[in-house]
């Protein structure tokens, strides 16, 4: 139940350098985060535009392929999806904390 | 178009609790979850393939 995603979240978040997680769906509706609303829902779009574009680029390359994990560094900081059919499970890290 | 603006459907409280609900949500979410737990394991074993060996900062080589 929601009380396992709460808790699978909050394991997750303990990790080093977790700044936040967010479950989207592939709409880019934000489902659950451990953010405040107006910073998930601008990095759920960030990341559903990158997916996006990423997923294209990959099946416009070969159409049998699929993108299964996105993993992007920037100076500020590291994020890393997990995509599937319908949900995005997205964590945002700070490398240098 | 590949430049179209996103809009982000509007989706009530009950809704969003109703596709956790799902056991197709819990398939993505159980794997999912496992993925990005391994990740970061592998993260805090301390691997960080920008580290700096010689006293050069590579993350800014601008």
């Amino acid at each position: 139940d929601e009380a396992d995603i709460g808790e699978t979240l909050n394991r997750i978040k303990t990790h080093k350098g977790v700044v936040g997680i967010i479950v989207l769906t592939q709409d880019g509706v934000v489902l659950k985060s451990t953010l405040d609303d107006e910073t998930a829902s601008s990095y759920g779009l960030l990341v559903h535009d990158l997916v996006r574009r990423s997923r294209l680029g990959i099946r416009d390359f070969d159409p049998s392929n699929d993108l299964s994990f996105l993993r992007i560094r920037t100076k500020k900081h590291e994020i890393m999806v997990a995509p599937d059919r319908d949900y995005l499970l997205i964590v945002i890290q700070n490398p240098n904390s | 178009d590949h430049e179209e603006k996103h809009i982000v459907p509007d989706v009530t409280l009950e809704q969003k609790q109703e596709i956790m609900f799902s056991e197709d949500f819990r398939k993505f979410f159980d794997k999912a979850s496992r993925v990005i737990e391994r990740a970061l394991a592998e993260d805090d074993r301390g691997i960080d393939i920008f580290v700096d060996y010689k006293g050069e900062n590579l993350e800014s080589l601008e």
